[in-house]
């Protein structure tokens, strides 16, 4: 299975400072402290042995302040719940939205229309588009083209940036019309949605009506097409120089009849097969690291891994004909055990869900609009558990409430602080191959490998500190 | 030469700065004004803040401080950068993560989430303002962009960054739109200050306050009205307190 290790591209030059090196006895210690393009504050320590090369200790360090919101949440009323929760991270607050609201609408028993269920996949659609250009294109590539950063890359490559600008752009926008806000939404509330599709500001001709704005977002995901065309292109002839090396490893997804398994579904492993969400507890077993007060999860093996890799190899045949076939193209076999496997399963994503918000925005207009107005909602006492598969992986959150409608407890699983195991696991086979580089380059080897599995380091620390893995 | 611009972070959800990078559009226009030199969340050979030969003109800062060595690390952007631009609602008022009961602190400190947690001295939110000079505020939660935007634009041209000094009400009204409250909903943009253009009741969702409270803003108002719906005093406090609780939250 090990595959000889190569860097991609030339090694940019490190500016001062982006980390240092010293000597333990005859040990190697490499630290990086703020890892640059990664969502939140981490570090990672590194020691290697001087002569065997082996990794005796690896670190992943999380400089974010903890912020307890789990505890933050206890006694707020059932409608402030979502909008504070959201706040654990700007990037995935439209998942946290999502899972947030679907909990606690599992808790008062309330099912959502059609047209909210196909409202809501349309955001989540786009939020996961959203995400993944800005972390395939602009944080990542980069690192494929041997430059430091996007502004680098946008003097370099000027018309793919320019494209991935306006995928973004378009998913903001929806995001924007949908939900009211493309960070923090606004329409998404227990119960339904407040409010149809609008306009997107000095973009759109504000009388326009809900069914033009969806229309016109159909043409311009039909324009998406060519400008992911050409990222798949791109990927295409730097493909061969993603090194290939591969960790069997455990994968675990949200899986549906219905569809792809974004919004809903049950829990998904390769290894062990389907569970009910109301069991994560069972299934997705947090477990305390010694040394550490960041929590672990972990299932059939020492570590599982979430995220576009894990749903891509469990969902394969769900997936939009025109996202496997991008698959194929670019050589993506499934179930995908590598270390980089992480970004190309993204971009296929980013193909499947711009093919399926068409077909949703069709369904929605074929159907015909219709205002539902504010949703009313009768809180009762009860638990929902929900989970909901954000751009970074599996997520699920847990609510008790009182019979007033107020929160008695509150938990929340975040898919970064389930891939921490999987990362070091990663890490610490990957160490020892490129252990006779300079230091500045297992450093930036090493920051590769964790900005691949696209880590939101602010949400994993919702509540807890620091990893740490200790030989 | 062009303006060094540089953006930082302390405890947030780094919504604010992803507000920035959502001006896509403009960011090629930007880039051409200013040089952007730290901004971590997309830029690598943004790492040493303490290279002792850096200056800043301008310094947008986001999130609250929660640790010694965080209040260090702002003094140190303070004595570097020319205006200093606290940005959002944590980095101005301390943020969400204010309404953290005092006894979860207490609780961390006495190991309850682990010795990491303990051995790092926590303390409750503090916005940008308890340790340093703030130059301008750029509220919400998250910013505006257009505000953002704007801020930049008056800086370059020797101007200064203006808010609104009116309420969320006054942009509701001149959008036309139906009353949150009038219509039986929960609203804070009587006392809220504008600038978001009404963002939420426009879309048929109460204000919830998260740019603060407009310059002279009678809160103790708010009480009677928002008591006809059914909320009690202590919900009401909840909700002014909610991302501002230094502005707002200690009404009545």
């Amino acid at each position: 299975m090990n595959y000889p290790w190569k860097t991609v591209g030339p090694v940019y030059h490190w500016d001062h400072g982006g980390g240092h090196t010293h000597h333990h006895g005859d040990d190697r210690i490499i630290v990086s402290h703020k890892i640059p393009r990664v969502e939140g504050h981490g570090g990672i320590k590194l020691r290697i042995g001087r002569r065997d090369r082996k990794v005796k200790d690896l670190i992943v360090d999380v400089e974010e302040s903890p912020r307890f919101f789990e505890e933050m949440l206890v006694g707020h009323r059932f409608d402030e719940i979502a909008p504070i929760i959201s706040r654990i991270c700007g990037i995935c607050s439209i998942g946290h939205t999502i899972a947030s609201i679907k909990a606690t609408e599992k808790a008062f028993g309330i099912h959502v229309s059609k047209q909210t269920l196909r409202l809501r996949k349309v955001i989540v659609n786009a939020a996961t588009l959203q995400s993944h250009v800005l972390h395939a294109v602009l944080l990542v590539l980069p690192d494929l083209l041997g430059l430091p950063s996007m502004f680098p890359l946008a003097e370099a490559q000027p018309d793919l940036v320019r494209r991935a600008l306006w995928l973004k752009k378009l998913a903001n926008d929806l995001c924007d019309s949908i939900g009211g806000r493309t960070t923090h939404p606004v329409t998404l509330v227990v119960g339904g949605m407040t409010d149809l599709p609008r306009p997107v500001e000095h973009d759109m001709p504000a009388e326009w009506l809900p069914e033009e704005v969806l229309e016109e977002f159909g043409k311009r995901l039909e324009l998406a097409r060519p400008h992911l065309g050409l990222l798949v292109d791109l990927l295409k002839t730097l493909a061969p120089g993603i090194p290939q090396f591969a960790r069997e490893r455990e994968l675990i997804a949200l899986k549906s009849d219905a569809d792809y398994g974004l919004y809903d579904g049950c829990i998904f492993s390769n290894d062990t097969g389907e569970a009910p969400v109301w069991n994560y507890l069972d299934y997705l077993r947090e477990f305390e690291v010694p040394h550490s007060t960041a929590k672990w999860a972990r299932h059939n093996r020492l570590s599982y891994q979430v995220g576009a890799q894990a749903r891509v190899s469990n969902n394969f045949d769900r997936l939009h004909p025109r996202a496997q076939e991008v698959a194929r193209e670019l050589g993506y076999v499934v179930p995908c055990h590598l270390i980089f496997g992480n970004t190309l399963a993204q971009v296929i994503e980013c193909v499947h869900v711009v093919e399926d918000s068409i077909t949703l925005i069709h369904e929605l207009l074929d159907a015909g609009l219709v205002d539902e107005g504010k949703p009313s909602v009768t809180p009762c006492e009860g638990r929902g558990v929900a989970a909901h598969e954000v751009p970074r992986g599996l997520l699920v959150h847990d609510y008790g409430y009182d019979r007033h409608g107020r929160i008695v407890s509150a938990n929340a699983v975040i898919p970064t602080s389930q891939n921490y195991g999987n990362l070091l696991e990663d890490l610490r086979l990957m160490v020892p191959l490129i252990a006779d580089r300079s230091d500045d380059e297992i450093r930036h080897e090493c920051e590769r490998v964790v900005r691949e599995k696209d880590p939101c380091i602010s949400c994993s620390v919702h509540k807890f500190l620091q990893t740490e893995f200790v030989e | 030469m062009k303006p060094k611009v540089a953006i930082f972070d302390f405890a947030d959800c780094e919504g604010c700065e992803l507000q920035i990078g959502n001006c896509e559009e403009v960011l090629p226009l930007l880039l051409r004004l200013v040089d952007i030199v730290r901004f971590r969340l997309v830029h690598s050979t943004a790492l040493d803040e303490f290279d002792e030969q850096e200056t800043y003109n301008i310094a947008f800062v986001q999130g609250s401080i929660t640790t010694p060595e965080a209040r260090e690390r702002l003094e140190r952007i303070r004595e570097r950068s020319t205006i200093l631009i606290a940005m959002g609602a944590c980095a101005i008022s301390g943020g969400v993560q204010t309404m953290v009961p005092a006894e979860t602190l207490e609780r961390a400190h006495n190991g309850e989430f682990g010795e990491c947690i303990k051995e790092l001295d926590v303390f409750p939110p503090e916005p940008l303002s308890t340790f340093i000079q703030v130059d301008y505020s750029l509220p919400g939660c998250p910013i505006e962009k257009r505000e953002f935007l704007a801020a930049v634009a008056a800086l370059l041209s020797d101007g200064k960054p203006h808010l609104p000094e009116y309420s969320v009400c006054v942009e509701c009204r001149k959008r036309e739109n139906p009353c949150v409250v009038l219509e039986g909903g929960i609203c804070l943009g009587m006392v809220t200050r504008g600038g978001c253009l009404a963002r939420c009741p426009t879309r048929r969702e109460g204000c919830r306050g998260c740019r603060g409270a407009v310059p002279g803003a009678n809160l103790m108002a708010l009480f009677p009205i928002l008591e006809q719906k059914g909320l009690s005093e202590d919900d009401i406090r909840a909700r002014l307190g909610m991302f501002n609780s230094k502005l707002m939250g200690d009404a009545k």
